[in-house]
């Protein structure tokens, strides 16, 4: 009997915390959508691209998001890269949490080509990241960083500078 | 009931509060939950991030929740401690002041601080200031609270012992401009530029005002943080002008003292420095018209100061200063005063310093020289 609780208890934590994660992936989907509306791109192409660095949960969720809405009159286009050469013509490039280690190398690939990066961990703008999420008092937010996004060929705009939790 | 019985009734127990406790918090995150991702795609960037909280019975209260806005926050302090040994009074030592600048910015515009102050030993606990700064330009900043009265150099900028060049303050700064000084009310500040090397500053306000007996000293007309008696308002303003090293300023304050309303005070002060590597040179005149119902009273009062710091360590400084109280019942309040003293400079924030005052009595033989150590930070 005391193991049946003990599974039960354990069963139950896993169950809060799966639902929190994926509160956390439906807003982080649209809160990339909101950052293609919101920045100021160069000429965009045909589509607007946004990719994501690695297997990610957010995936199906960005799709829900490019079936339903454009950024700038664009065709939303979601793309899975697992190497830097797959980055050419991303507008957006996300990088989960588990992905973080690939910043550097991913920041130095996209360097002035109009492109910002947008990362799932707390903190890594110090990192090379434009945007990176931030969860304060269960409400989830954005840190920006201005010359991160100017590196990648970008200028953030005061709207987002308005609510972002923090500007770097 | 056999143990088998009760130990049945602990897991049903248990699992039955399981139950309800998911369904209740999953009703609760049910209530985000609901919304789609359709829906979060319709909103405005601000709605989404209100969204995701009720701000009801969550952690914390309103000093947590402010930690949610991009405020920087600062704590720093200032701290006195004196042994002080009159000849016409008991030495004593003093932990005169352990005082705390709590403050925060929020963006380049807005600016709130506080100056809490424990005096000896904390037998006195006031808000020294508490102001608010809006800055809407450098030529406009408008603030609000109780605030340093504009009224001279050493009120506003000099008094604090981590700076001040001696130990004491001089006379007219604790009698006539009665540092520190602060007033409840707005005013309006700013710099601007006159020519290449000059810059100009000035100050305009609005404040409840001092208010006391009639002819009192104006020391204890402090701290009328709200007008009770009289709708009268104080009045006043500071023009200054620094180039380099070279600053002087004038400032005035005006108003009604008296409860009644009825009897004015003028306070006028003029003051100049001058600051050249480690020569430090500075006067300042104040001057206070007071309306009794007999007739004006007016005091009167200067002080200058003179000091060099000595390879970065060492810095003697010479002070003459006088007070006239214009009191026809006691002369002897009188008094002028050299103080003399070195100080050592242990960091640009700490200095030790030693100091002996040699007071003159108008008109009278009073024995009350006084010798003074002090050790202040600020930090």
């Amino acid at each position: 009997m005391k193991n049946t609780t003990r599974i039960l208890i354990a069963l139950f934590f896993v169950l809060i915390s799966f639902g929190a994660e994926a509160q956390d992936s439906k807003f982080h989907s649209a809160y990339l959508y909101q950052f293609g509306r919101i920045m100021n791109w160069p000429a965009l192409e045909d589509e607007f691209v946004i990719a994501v660095w690695g297997d990610s949960d957010i995936i199906p969720l960005v799709e829900k998001v490019a079936s339903i809405k454009k950024v700038k009159e664009k065709t939303i286009v979601v793309r899975k890269v697992t190497n830097i050469n797959q980055l050419s013509g991303s507008n957006i490039v996300f990088v989960p949490a588990d992905g973080v280690s690939a910043l550097g190398k991913i920041t130095a690939t996209i360097r002035n080509q109009g492109v910002l990066v947008v990362s799932e961990k707390k903190g890594t703008t110090r990192n090379g990241a434009g945007i990176s999420f931030i969860k304060v008092n269960g409400k989830m937010l954005f840190e920006l960083h201005k010359a991160n996004i100017a590196a990648g060929g970008l200028k953030s705009t005061l709207a987002l500078e308005r609510i972002a939790h923090k500007v770097y | 009931m056999n143990l088998h019985t009760e130990k049945l009734r602990s897991l049903l127990c248990f699992f039955g509060f399981s139950l309800t406790f998911l369904t209740f918090s999953h009703h609760a995150t049910a209530q985000v939950d609901d919304i789609s991702l359709e829906e979060l795609l319709e909103m405005d960037i601000e709605k989404m991030v209100e969204l995701q909280s009720s701000g009801r019975g969550e952690v914390g209260s309103f000093g947590y929740r402010l930690g949610d806005n991009d405020s920087r926050f600062n704590i720093h302090g200032y701290t006195t401690n004196e042994f002080i040994s009159a000849q016409n009074g008991v030495s004593t030592f003093d932990n005169h002041y352990y005082n705390l600048f709590v403050g925060s910015s929020i963006g380049d515009k807005i600016f709130a601080e506080i100056q809490l102050e424990y005096e000896h030993g904390g037998e006195e606990i006031q808000a020294r200031y508490a102001q608010l700064d809006y800055k809407v330009n450098d030529a406009l900043i408008i603030r609000t609270g109780k605030f340093l009265v504009p009224i001279n150099v050493f009120n506003e900028y000099l008094y604090p012992e981590y700076i001040n060049k001696a130990i004491s303050r001089p006379f007219m700064n604790r009698n006539i401009t009665p540092t520190a000084w602060a007033e409840v009310g707005v005013q309006l500040r700013g710099s601007f530029a006159m020519g290449e090397q000059t810059r100009g500053f000035y100050s305009a306000y609005v404040v409840n005002g001092l208010e006391g007996e009639e002819g009192g000293d104006i020391r204890s007309m402090r701290n009328n943080h709200r007008d009770k008696n009289s709708d009268n308002k104080a009045f006043g303003g500071k023009f200054g002008i620094k180039n380099g090293g070279l600053e002087l300023g004038t400032g005035v304050y005006t108003g009604k003292y008296t409860a009644d309303g009825e009897l004015g005070l003028t306070i006028f002060s003029v003051d100049a420095g001058y600051v050249n590597s480690g020569l430090t040179l500075r006067a300042e005149y104040n001057m206070a018209n007071m309306q009794t119902t007999a007739r004006d009273i007016v005091r009167t009062g200067a002080s200058a100061t003179a000091s060099y710091i000595i390879k970065d360590k060492v810095e003697p400084i010479l002070r003459y200063d006088f007070m006239n109280w214009d009191d026809e019942t006691d002369p002897t309040k009188d008094k002028n005063r050299i103080y003399a003293g070195i100080n050592y400079l242990i960091s640009n924030t700490m200095n030790l310093k030693f100091g002996y005052e040699f007071i003159t009595n108008e008109g009278a033989e009073i024995d009350d020289n006084v010798l003074a150590f002090q050790l202040a930070l600020g930090f």
